[in-house]
Parts: structure tokens; sequence; C-alpha cells
């Protein structure tokens, strides 16, 4: 397995998973055209990495400025993939980090927040 | 031919209207034009929250556009194959709010769906709203929904007023859908 590495575009977020760290990282504004089609090898590559965890500690920082409607999606279906990992036992922390003058990113947080169960979700305010 | 362009100009000046696209949409013209608007608002130290909010209203009008409108100007036999829908949108800055409009053209059989849905949304109040958008995040994607039907209740969050929306009578056939969110 290799890390996971996709430069920003004008619609797409960065994204990278790397392996010796265990760091996955959402990073950017996400409308793109086909979002499905996008976010595809994302979840194909979390997959595969979930499968392979011991007992390593996986931190996920997520950090959007915006998302639109069909990325919230994504985002619900990613969420509870980690939140499934973790009734398995897996160690996986989300950090949603957020600028503290959007106050918008900030409550899209606290409404995944609670939707979740099991898995570790905290908001992080970026000064 | 086309009325004077001058008149409406005007019209849109008197309005407030400082962006307006009518014609085929795509990604591309979502991206494009997104990006002068979201310039627009910063150049106007547009406040964070109004910012996103704007912002958010006219992605999701916009994709509902492209994925939902069909394209009246080309050959309607093609119609499942349309690439550019036809659609018109427009932004104002009038009386310290942002207006959003948006238009395109439907299928007549679409509305009774539409109107009903719009209707049962419009009514819900912010912390059920809330609820139903999370609801609906959590169930799996309708096959005959394009996007991931969040778009309108996204639309009805972000709007301080209830929008308002109208279905205009083109032919025996077609439909203008139009609608108006205020922010």
């Amino acid at each position: 397995m290799k890390n996971l590495e996709i430069p920003k575009s004008k619609t797409t977020p960065e994204i990278l998973f790397n392996l010796s760290t265990n760091e996955l990282s959402i990073k950017g504004e996400s409308f793109p055209e086909n979002t499905s089609e996008f976010y595809a090898p994302v979840f194909e590559w979390l997959e595969q990495y979930l499968n392979t965890l011991t007992d390593q500690v996986v931190i996920v920082n997520i950090e959007l400025v915006y998302f639109n409607s069909s990325s919230s999606k994504v985002l619900m279906d990613l969420f509870d993939m980690l939140e499934d990992a973790v009734q398995d036992g897996k160690e996986i922390t989300v950090n949603w980090r957020y600028d503290e003058d959007n106050e918008m990113a900030a409550e899209y947080g606290e409404d995944f927040m609670e939707d979740l169960e099991n898995l570790p979700f905290h908001l992080v305010e970026i000064e | 031919m086309i009325g004077n362009l001058f008149q409406y100009t005007c019209q849109f000046a008197q309005e407030g209207v400082f962006l307006c696209y009518s014609g085929p949409t795509s990604h591309e013209v979502l991206v494009s034009t997104g990006n002068t608007l979201k310039q627009f608002l910063e150049d106007n130290r547009v406040d964070k929250k109004q910012f996103y909010c704007i912002f958010s209203v006219y992605v999701e009008m916009f994709e509902n556009i492209i994925r939902y409108g069909i394209d009246l100007f080309g050959d309607n036999s093609h119609m499942e194959n349309c690439r550019y829908p036809y659609g018109i949108i427009t932004v104002a800055f009038k009386n310290d709010q942002f207006t959003i409009k948006c238009g395109n053209i439907i299928a007549l059989e679409q509305k009774s769906k539409l109107k009903q849905y719009l209707n049962t949304i419009k009514s819900m109040d912010p912390q059920i709203i809330r609820d139903f958008y999370r609801e609906k995040r959590k169930q799996k994607v309708e096959s005959e929904c394009k996007g991931a039907g969040l778009g309108l209740i996204e639309i009805i969050r972000k709007s301080s007023q209830p929008i308002v929306f109208s279905f205009d009578y083109i032919d025996d056939y077609f439909l203008f859908f139009s609608m108006t969110a205020v922010i």
C-alpha cells in the first residue's frame, strides 16, 4: 500500500493519507463536479487501510472551509466507516478544524458530532 | 430579436443585481461565476457567515440546474442526454439583503413532486429541518436522485426568509421553475 496524495483543485480539497504517521488529512473546499467519482479512490484506500490496522493511533484532520451538500453526504459516509472501525477496536480520532471566524464550519462540525456515537470527534478552533 | 440590453441593465441596476448568468449551465460555468461572486463579496467585506450562506445557496441552486434542468433550446428528442441544461441565476444586493434567484426548465410531470416536497420542507422550523437534514444524510441515496438530495434543504436552511418559488407555463410539456432565496 502507498500513501494517498491528491492535490487540491479549484473545487476539491487536498487529501493526504500518510501510512507511516497514520495521519489522514482533508483540507480545502469541496464541491466536485461528480462527488462520488472524486471520493471513490479515497473510500477504496481507506477500506484497505482500515483492514491493515492493528494497534496504531490514527488521527484524522478535517479542515474544510466550504463543502456542498453532496460532499456533506460523503463526509457522513466516511465518518460512518470510521465509526464502524472504532467499534471493531481501532483507535481513531477525528479533529474537525475550523477558523474562529467561520461560524458555519463550526455548526457543521456540531451536526456531525451529534450523529456519531463511538467515534471520538473533536471540534478544534484554529486561531 | 432580443430587447434592448440597456433596458435590461437598467432594470438589474434598479434591483441591485450585480451578477447574472443566463445560458447553458455546466460545472465550469459554476466555478468561474462562483469565483467572481466570492471575489465580489470579499471586496465588499461581507461578513464571513453571510459570505458562506450566499456562496452555499449559489452553488446548490446552480448544481440543481445542472442536474435537473432541461435544454429547451436544443433538440428535445435528445433530452435524456442533454449536456448543457439552460438556466438563469441572479444575485442582488439591496436594502442590506442579498437575494439569489434561479430559474430553469423542467418537464411538466416533475412539478407535483417538487411542489409538494418544497412546501413540506418550507414549513419546517429550524430545529425540525436540521433533524430532517441529518436523517436524510444518514440514508442511502435514492436511485433517481443525481445528488445527495440535500440541496433544497441546504438552500432553505441558509435563507433568512422563507423561499419563494413558482412554476410558469411554457407549453404542454414544459414549465419554467424559479426560486428566490434571501440572505
